[in-house]
């Protein structure tokens, strides 16, 4: 039911960033700013976009599959309101590119800060 | 399916490390209280004593015959981790009398289709007629005598009630998610008519005319284009099955 046929690419990496649901916020606040107010390139601009897709994509994992973000949390101890947000490698680059992006929210998504 | 033969009167060996025994006295007692209350038009409830072998709950409705020695009931409550109170072994008497098989009668006047998992490894799905009891969603097994024509017919009413209920909606940007908060099982009862949910969609502004979906069988039903689809499911180690809706008709019956 979810075969993949032998000549589609590989599925690319996916990598979790826990961020709150006011960082989630910000977080599309600041790429739709940036995809309004900044020439963006096409490429860049889809990647963004996926991002977008992903910040809901995410909410939505979390209502049908709530364990496994719940027991990290747990484990954690962080607020019930953190998710995965599960970026690629160009997607965060994407993102980390936007010149309106702010630094606290740059330093959480490069692991820098929790 | 429905969460252990005790529902929610069990609380589970994880909580009860070391659990206190039900006796047999007691629940002979609860049953003796409980049973005749219970028992319906169709359904005859009775203890029977054997003097050798000890007593015997028997549950008889229509073509369905359930025979069990109290004793073994009462060990298979301990072994739930049910609290062996007076009230909470009535609870458990509820819950397990509720989950008697399903008559073929009951499935035809009140059976709902919906998605569950044929096996037990949960890597297929399968349409399933189930009946709602209390808390429990006990799924029909057709007797041997059930032709099919009955077969057909008890089928086609599941069918024509899923696609009647009315499964709740929340939409996560590109995601519909279907849910059904007082028998989570039942998010997947909508999937019998997909092009109504299609429809609903639509007038909530999400157009998915090739829409897939993402289905575990006990949790929110998830519809999306194919590539977000995969994306939501791509990361997740919970089972899952995503399809494309068109081929939810083709999925077999259990």
């Amino acid at each position: 039911m979810t075969a993949m046929h032998a000549g589609d690419p590989a599925p690319q990496v996916l990598v979790p960033h826990w961020l709150t649901a006011a960082q989630r916020t910000e977080l599309a606040a600041t790429i739709r700013e940036a995809l309004d107010g900044w020439p963006v390139h096409p490429v860049a601009a889809i990647q963004l976009q996926d991002v977008l897709t992903e910040l809901h994509v995410a909410a939505a994992r979390d209502a049908v599959w709530p364990a496994s973000a719940a027991r990290v949390r747990l484990a954690t101890g962080w607020e019930a309101d953190v998710l995965p947000v599960r970026l690629s490698a160009a997607e965060l680059a994407g993102v980390l590119a936007a010149p309106n992006l702010p630094a606290a929210l740059r330093a959480v998504l490069l692991g820098e800060l929790v | 399916m429905s969460g252990g033969p005790f529902g929610r009167s069990s609380l589970g060996l994880l909580h009860r490390p070391r659990p206190e025994p039900v006796d047999v006295e007691d629940l002979r007692d609860a049953a003796d209280a409980l049973l005749p209350g219970l028992a319906g038009a169709a359904l005859r409830i009775a203890v029977v004593d054997r003097v050798a072998e000890g007593p015997l709950v028997v549950l008889e409705e229509d073509e369905r015959c359930l025979r069990v020695h109290l004793a073994d009931l009462a060990a298979d409550m301990t072994d739930a981790g049910v609290r062996p109170t007076r009230a909470g072994i009535a609870a458990a008497l509820a819950a397990w009398v509720d989950r008697r098989p399903v008559t073929d009668a009951a499935a035809s006047a009140t059976g709902v289709a919906v998605l569950d998992w044929t096996d037990a490894g949960e890597t297929a799905l399968g349409w399933r007629v189930v009946v709602r009891r209390g808390d429990a969603l006990v799924p029909w097994t057709p007797s041997p005598a059930a032709g099919p024509l009955t077969l057909h017919g008890v089928r086609s009413a599941a069918v024509d009630r899923g696609a009647r209920l009315e499964v709740e909606l929340r939409i996560e940007g590109p995601v519909g998610l279907w849910s059904y908060a007082a028998a989570p099982l039942l998010a997947t009862a909508g999937l019998v008519a997909p092009e109504r949910l299609i429809a609903r969609l639509g007038a909530a502004g999400l157009d998915l005319a090739e829409m897939s979906v993402i289905v575990t069988p006990g949790r929110p039903v998830a519809c999306a284009g194919a590539a977000v689809a995969a994306r939501l499911a791509g990361e997740t180690g919970e089972a899952c099955a995503i399809l494309p809706w068109r081929r939810l008709a083709d999925l077999p019956w259990n």
